[in-house]
């Protein structure tokens, strides 16, 4: 019954591509509907500000609609998407120039007023990544959560693999020490 | 807690997130989607114009007589020359010998009079500017001045090979021509594009022209043979 459902899903998801291709705006719109809490999720990784993040996620939808065509049908559809919004949200922190890949970068950050325990949620998470100087924070991103491998990382952010490994390593271990630090005054057992 | 169970909570966490998107956002994307496919569809209507104007152009090149040189539709209008595309077909106006003979004696160039000839329509439209030129009067003179050439040739020796009678003819003929498009070949405009395909299209023309040379030569030689005789 469950394996009859995903045919089913597959195949309607391969005909809402279809007609979203054609330029059907109803099948645009579903798709839209479909994928974008989840995209808005994954641009909000990189970009700490709301209203950025869903601009970024708007214009990363226009391309994956102005790019249906180049979509095979060999892979997830919505990994498809992902990547395409990975790479809008790293093209906008970089046309910002939000990206500094040195040590100054740490300077100046403010903290996150959050209390965190064990049991911290996303928004929890989210703030603590957000805290990260922006480079860090795309390679531990990318790395740690989108999977990527630190080749693809320096290809993707023009670093080099070294830079990429250096960056992840200095974000996994100031994660670490806010980490410890937002538990032991969420605890209050200083 | 250890990296690597921090992470994997991490992206646990951070997977399952959805976060909630404006509700004038769809609207945004469809805005752009809408200019998007507007500029997407902006050059179909260049495209299919030049599409008809080439197909409209081509048309008219394939109902073209290939036979008469002319077009389908020709009007006749007034022209002080004649054209040189229709120049090999229009029927023999002038007799190459007697007009030799007459140049012979002196008594000039035989200028033909300006008549009524048939220009074809299409090719007023694509460049107007375009001056037939009759050949008949050029080829007689040229041919006069070849004649002349062979005659001091032969003052100086005994005898003149065929081979460089050729020759002359053929210098003769490629003064001709160059007469024919003065511009020559240095600079590209469209009335030398045009000279230069409606020439190329009559393959013989130029083989006609010497062709021309020669026999008028032949004759005028046999006539003053004969007359020296």
């Amino acid at each position: 019954m469950n394996r009859l459902k995903i045919i089913s899903f597959y195949k309607n998801e391969k005909v809402l591509i279809k007609r979203a291709l054609r330029g059907n705006r109803e099948a645009q719109r579903i798709i839209y509907e479909t994928h974008a809490p989840k995209m808005l999720s994954v641009c909000r990784q990189y970009i700490s500000d709301g209203h950025f993040a869903e601009d970024v996620m708007i214009n990363g939808f226009v391309k994956v609609f102005g790019y249906l065509d180049t979509f095979r049908f060999e892979g997830s559809f919505e990994g498809w998407i992902r990547r395409i919004m990975v790479r809008e949200a790293i093209s906008f922190l970089r046309k910002k120039q939000f990206v500094v890949f040195d040590e100054d970068a740490l300077q100046g950050r403010e903290e996150a007023k959050i209390r965190i325990g064990s049991n911290y949620d996303a928004e929890q998470i989210q703030a603590l990544i957000d805290e990260l100087p922006e480079g860090y924070k795309m390679v531990f991103i990318l790395h740690a959560i989108e999977g990527y491998k630190h080749q693809e990382i320096a290809e993707m952010l023009g670093i080099t693999e070294s830079t990429s490994k250096s960056q992840l390593f200095k974000a996994r271990k100031l994660l670490q020490k806010k980490l410890t630090e937002k538990m032991t005054i969420g605890y209050g057992t200083r | 807690m250890a990296p690597v169970e921090f992470e994997k909570k991490i992206k646990e966490e951070l997977e399952e997130r959805r976060l909630q998107p404006s509700a004038d956002s769809w609207d945004r994307v469809a805005s752009q989607l809408k200019s998007s496919d507007r500029k997407r569809t902006g050059y179909w209507p260049y495209a299919v114009a030049a599409a008809l104007a080439v197909l409209f152009f081509s048309g008219l090149w394939m109902v073209r007589d290939t036979n008469t040189g002319q077009w389908a539709g020709d009007v006749v209008v007034e022209e002080d020359t004649p054209s040189a595309v229709e120049d090999e077909k229009r029927p023999e106006q002038t007799d190459i010998n007697s007009i030799a003979s007459e140049l012979l004696s002196e008594s000039g160039n035989n200028i033909q009079q300006p008549e009524e000839k048939i220009i074809p329509e299409t090719q007023q439209l694509v460049n107007t500017e375009i001056v037939p030129v009759d050949m008949d009067p050029l080829i007689n003179e040229k041919l006069l001045e070849v004649v002349a050439e062979v005659r001091i040739l032969e003052e100086d020796r005994d005898s003149l090979t065929n081979a460089e009678v050729d020759l002359l003819l053929d210098q003769a003929r490629q003064e001709l021509l160059a007469e024919v498009n003065p511009r020559g070949n240095d600079t590209v405009d469209h009335q030398n594009l045009l000279t230069g395909v409606e020439m190329e299209i009559d393959k013989t023309f130029r083989d006609q022209v010497f062709e021309k040379l020669k026999q008028g030569f032949v004759k005028v030689r046999t006539a003053v043979a004969s007359r020296n005789d």
